[in-house]
């Protein structure tokens, strides 16, 4: 516990020091940007809960990537998160972490308008993780909506994914983006990706959105992804559908996401059908408090009961309510008060308080 | 004599007159190489561009963003009213954007416009936000926007 809070006091030093944002050196010349960046994420939590057994200091995330920008027109990614979520840990897991290859892609861009990504990516079902990834800091709330989580945290949707990913923004009034992929989702293991073997489960995602110049900072879009996964003794046929609708400008935030999730068993035809959603608003304030945003979020998950692919998935019914304050561009704070189901059932109060970096 | 010391108080107060600074400017001017075939942009692009929303010339090649301090009265007013963001969401806005891989950095920073000028000039692929100054150059090219010249008076990047 102590080599944690020495962590944080020296990480926290070092981005609390006072860095001029986008400041820049008038007698220097202008500096080429370097075709390797390396860069990351790191957050610390400290939580209390209703629950006496939840509480305590975790560091829960490093997000560790890198691009590369081999040519004018070739590029390429690795991504790497060494991560854990005490929200949804089992006691025998406690103090567990692990660590798991988020992204690792190779990428051709011709034109804005057609981008391909060749090796695991994000599927981009669901919009929250297209645009945020997996770094707490660029997101205003602490903890990500539930149809957000990843299968290793009882995440429902299938977020990775290994293939081709194609995407590219048409513009003009209507501001129209698109993007498509094929290949391979998550097998009868909802964490892993087989790939060579008889396992695998050919899927394809593509996704439809606009962002109308007539009203800036609006954006909306449907996806839809299927995937055939390879479950015994009965296959499972999946198909979703996600409708999204997001509103960025001076300061406003209001994000609201639905999903929707069928899983049919291939011989009886007996379908079940998983939804979600989720709502955010937040505002940056104004004048000498403008380093703060204060926000809302409300998160839903329904689950039925006999879908034995999602068994360890519990339902979500939570409403958070909380003020972002970001002391630099790299270092955040979070304070949460949350209200959320339990993993029993009941219904459990937490606080909450975060710190965020980018590096 | 009266008309000597007459013109000599006028010659001294046309010096100092014409020592003071001129007047703040209140524009500010895209600017992107003369070898680009460009001569107008609308803002709905410039936001585009400057929220990494649009990154390639039609040609393919990435466009490298140069701006004026996010503190400084031109860059305040382009993240205001043009980008329609507060400097902490428009970092916040690029950090994700390289991190997503939809581009390869985050726009450069000028400290000043001929600092900004003498960049454009060598690399053919930046377009910058930059103070009204005048251009002095052939290497660069101030653009319109929305149809509108710097000197109309409806130019709608000034205030």
């Amino acid at each position: 516990m102590r080599r944690i809070w020495r962590l944080t006091l020296a990480i926290a030093c070092v981005w609390l020091s006072p860095i001029p944002a986008m400041a820049a050196d008038a007698s220097a010349a202008i500096p080429v940007p370097s075709p390797l960046h390396i860069g990351g994420f790191a957050d610390v939590e400290l939580h209390t809960s209703s629950d006496n057994m939840r509480e305590g200091l975790d560091l829960a995330e490093l997000d560790v990537y890198s691009t590369l920008q081999i040519s004018g027109s070739w590029s390429a990614l690795a991504e790497a998160l060494a991560h854990r979520d005490w929200r949804r840990e089992e006691p025998a897991d406690h103090n567990a972490a692990e660590v798991d290859l988020e992204r690792f892609y190779a990428a051709y861009t011709h034109s804005d308008a057609f981008r391909l990504e060749i090796g695991q990516t994000h599927t981009g079902i669901i919009r929250w993780n297209e645009r945020e990834h997996r770094s707490r800091i660029l997101q205003t709330p602490i903890d990500v909506p539930a149809i957000a989580r990843r299968p290793e945290d009882a995440g429902a949707w299938p977020t990775r994914f290994i293939g081709m990913w194609a995407s590219g923004r048409i513009g003009g009034p209507l501001g129209l983006a698109w993007e498509g992929a094929v290949g391979a989702g998550p097998g009868a293991a909802r964490d892993a990706i087989p790939i060579l073997s008889d396992d695998r489960s050919p899927a394809a995602f593509v996704s439809l959105s606009a962002s109308p110049a007539s009203v800036t900072g609006l954006e909306f879009g449907i996806g839809a992804y299927g995937q055939r996964i390879p479950t015994r003794p009965d296959a499972l046929r999946e198909r979703d559908a996600t409708l999204w609708v997001n509103y960025v400008r001076n300061g406003t935030e209001v994000r609201a996401e639905w999903a929707r999730m069928d899983h049919t068993l291939t011989r009886q035809s007996t379908t079940y059908r998983t939804t979600g959603y989720y709502v955010l608003l937040s505002k940056r304030l104004s004048g000498i408090a403008e380093r703060a945003r204060p926000y809302l979020l409300l998160d839903r998950l329904s689950v039925p009961a006999g879908e034995a692919y999602l068994s360890r998935i519990p339902d979500e019914n939570a409403w958070a309510l909380g003020v972002r304050y970001d002391v630099t561009t790299r270092f955040s704070v979070k304070g949460e008060f949350r209200s959320q189901l339990a993993p029993s059932g009941d219904r459990e109060q937490l606080l909450g308080l975060q710190f965020g970096f980018a590096f | 004599m009266r008309r000597i010391r007459l013109a000599a108080l006028i010659l001294a107060l046309c010096s100092v007159v014409s020592a003071a600074e001129p007047p703040a400017s209140r524009r500010i001017l895209v600017i992107v190489s003369a070898s680009r075939p460009i001569t107008d942009i609308s803002t709905v692009d410039l936001r585009r561009i400057f929220l990494a929303q649009r990154t390639r010339w039609p040609d393919g090649h990435s466009i490298v963003p140069v701006l004026p301090p996010t503190r400084s009265p031109e860059g305040e007013f382009f993240l205001r009213h043009v980008v329609q963001t507060d400097e902490i969401d428009y970092a916040h806005t690029w950090i994700g954007a390289v991190f997503r891989g939809a581009t390869a950095s985050v726009p450069i920073v000028a400290a000043t416009s001929d600092q900004a000028k003498r960049f454009v000039a060598e690399e053919r692929d930046a377009m910058a936000i930059i103070r009204d100054t005048p251009i002095g150059s052939d290497a660069i090219r101030a653009l319109s926007v929305d149809g509108k010249r710097p000197s109309d008076p409806k130019y709608p990047l000034s205030w």
